[in-house]
């Protein structure tokens, strides 16, 4: 009882607008004052103890990375590459924000700063070309999604690294199901076009043009292909990676695009702060909630509830999507993985899920989140972007979150879909 | 008196600002350096990793006043967009008012906390039992790298106690970024009474 309580607690708070992290931290800080139950110290204690984790440093070493790929031009790289590719299809720019995502996501790794890159470039390009508000924002939305399934996702460096799971395996296991959804996110797209008789890119398709795209991109494209290999290959560790990356990231947007000035170096180091201590403080915050969760016995409940539909493991894996979607609904994407992420995997592993099935799901299914009304983050990015209501783009969303609930579904029915590249690679 | 105020919140902002960037540019540095000593030199630094998650630990702790600073949380909006700007105004200042509360209460219990923090960082004791300073002028890679390590450890020697850097030390961070976050909470507190205000006589 006292747990549904305080759940109804935090959620009301969200809903309100409070900052999660605080949220978060306000609740058990308000239950052990008013309980007694432990000191209140514990609140810091915990705190600092969810802070003092070397694998997390990945986290903002990813966010400078994006940081000064976007400083060092590399988005206009990206556009361009991915319109000769895809802009010729019916509703060319819908394509290219999906294909912009999916290159984006390589370099990034992070769904709301998709969102903010590729929606600030793309939403009032495709208002301008006739597409209509709520369109341009869902596209826009959903598709900043496979930036955490995609590796390298932040997402999944997160859930990794409160899991205990290897980095690189995960990884491995995203590179399918991402390519997959942003195929699907495009036929979605494609037949929507058709309906709307929105626009294609005219001009005619020329080998050399791809090849001058391609060869202007070819830098950036390769950084998560060594990032990708460091990691799989042994060579780097995910935070390692980080550091490469945002080394090369600087020395090709200092020296060989030319575009990275000091100044910008210094504002992307600003920018990355921000972020990072934004995300930081739900992980941390996450850390007195995970122990109130604890001592009231809620995630040994869900756990012990999950695992009694070991029998039927279609109902299980029904069970286990709904708590992942309903979730993902109510509350962060970050604060989900932490918090019910160890359980939900717990749970599913106990019942013969594979380890990199179960956290596909749990990551793609708390991503769905970020893009679904109540508290979806990015969709209120995309849809402040379009200047549009907020129950259009609800609207217009449906189709795409009913193409991540099938990827949902086929990751749990089809075990090689994240689990034959891990296989390839070693794992 | 407000302008006083605001150029104190300002430059400790600004200062806060430029610690917690360096501490990220210190975090690229130290974790390459790892990379570096272990595939060029063969001899792969321990303290590295400690001194990445204390960078990372420092920039979160000292970084959060700015993000409340410029509101940058993460939070839903959604009702926002539901209810009058008027409440919209007062709904933002309750809650910066409840992070003001609670960072009272993490600046006294974070204090309590670190004081009572067991356990050393053992990673730093070469700095803390014979550090000297190790440059001489050999090759200009080895020299560098040598002058790193001798940055590092000028930095973490005033820390050491018996031979490591108590857990504690750092833990104290905690309480400075509870004093950082108040600072921080009153300046937008105020701001939101100061917006009400002119909402108010607007009306």
């Amino acid at each position: 009882m006292t747990t549904i309580l305080l759940l109804i607690c935090l959620i009301l708070l969200i809903l309100l607008g409070m900052p999660i992290g605080f949220a978060m931290v306000i609740m058990p800080t308000v239950y052990i004052a008013v309980t007694d139950v432990a000191p209140l110290t514990a609140v810091p204690y915990q705190m600092y103890t969810a802070l003092d984790k070397f694998p997390l440093v990945a986290v903002p070493l990813f966010l400078l990375a994006g940081e000064l790929m976007n400083e060092g031009a590399v988005t206009d790289r990206l556009l361009h590459l991915s319109r000769e590719l895809v802009g010729r299809v019916r509703g060319g720019l819908a394509h290219i924000t999906v294909m912009m995502s999916m290159l984006f996501a390589s370099l990034n790794g992070s769904a709301v700063a998709s969102t903010a890159t590729i929606g600030g470039i793309m939403i009032p390009a495709m208002k301008k070309a006739g597409y209509s508000p709520s369109f341009s924002a869902s596209v826009t939305a959903v598709s900043s999604t496979i930036g955490g399934i995609i590796p390298p996702s932040i997402a999944v460096v997160l859930f990794a690294s409160v899991t205990n799971t290897s980095v690189g395996k995960l990884f491995s296991a995203g590179i399918l199901p991402g390519v997959l959804v942003g195929v699907m996110f495009m036929a979605v797209c494609y037949v929507l076009s058709i309906r709307h008789n929105y626009e294609r890119y005219e001009e005619p398709f020329s080998f050399r043009a791809l090849f001058r795209a391609f060869h202007r991109a070819i830098l950036a494209l390769s950084l998560p292909i060594i990032l990708y290999f460091g990691i799989v290959g042994g060579v780097f560790t995910p935070t390692e990676a980080g550091a490469v990356v945002c080394f090369l990231a600087f020395v090709i947007g200092k020296f060989i695009y030319r575009s990275l000035t000091w100044r910008s170096l210094w504002a992307a180091l600003g920018r990355s702060v921000r972020m990072t201590a934004a995300i930081f403080l739900i992980i941390a915050a996450a850390g007195p909630f995970s122990w109130l969760l604890t001592t009231l016995g809620a995630l040994q409940g869900l756990e012990i509830w999950l695992i009694g539909f070991e029998n039927n493991i279609l109902l299980f894996a029904v069970a286990f999507l709904a708590i992942i979607l309903v979730a993902g609904m109510l509350s962060d994407i970050v604060a989900n993985l932490i918090i019910l992420g160890p359980t939900l995997l717990t749970a599913a592993t106990q019942v013969g899920i594979t380890d990199t099935q179960a956290s596909m799901a749990i990551c793609v299914g708390f991503l769905i989140g970020t893009v679904t009304p109540p508290v979806g983050i990015c969709y209120f990015a995309a849809t402040r972007i379009a200047e549009e209501r907020l129950e259009r783009v609800a609207v217009a969303l449906l189709p795409f979150i009913g193409v991540e609930v099938l990827l949902l579904a086929l990751i749990m029915l089809v075990p090689p879909l994240t689990g034959f590249i891990p296989k390839l690679a070693g794992f | 008196m407000m302008r006083w105020l605001k150029f104190g919140g300002d430059a400790i902002g600004f200062l806060t600002e430029q610690i917690t960037r360096l501490a990220l540019t210190l975090i690229v540095v130290v974790v390459l350096y790892n990379v570096v000593m272990r595939y060029v030199m063969n001899a792969p630094p321990y303290w590295s990793d400690r001194v990445g998650t204390s960078a990372n630990i420092a920039m979160v702790l000292l970084g959060l006043s700015l993000t409340i600073r410029s509101r940058d949380l993460i939070a839903m909006q959604a009702f926002y967009e539901l209810i009058s700007p008027r409440l919209a105004l007062y709904l933002d200042a309750i809650w910066n008012g409840a992070i003001m509360i609670f960072s009272a209460v993490f600046t006294w219990y974070g204090f309590q906390t670190a004081v009572n923090m067991p356990g050393q960082y053992w990673d730093f004791q070469d700095f803390c039992i014979d550090f000297g300073m190790q440059a001489e002028p050999e090759s200009l890679l080895l020299t560098v790298l040598r002058l790193f390590e001798d940055l590092v450890g000028l930095i973490i020697k005033p820390f050491c106690v018996d031979g490591a850097v108590p857990q504690r030390t750092w833990a104290m961070l905690m309480p400075i970024s509870g004093v950082l976050l108040l600072l921080a909470s009153l300046g937008v507190v105020i701001e939101d009474v100061q917006k009400i205000a002119r909402f108010d006589r607007k009306d």
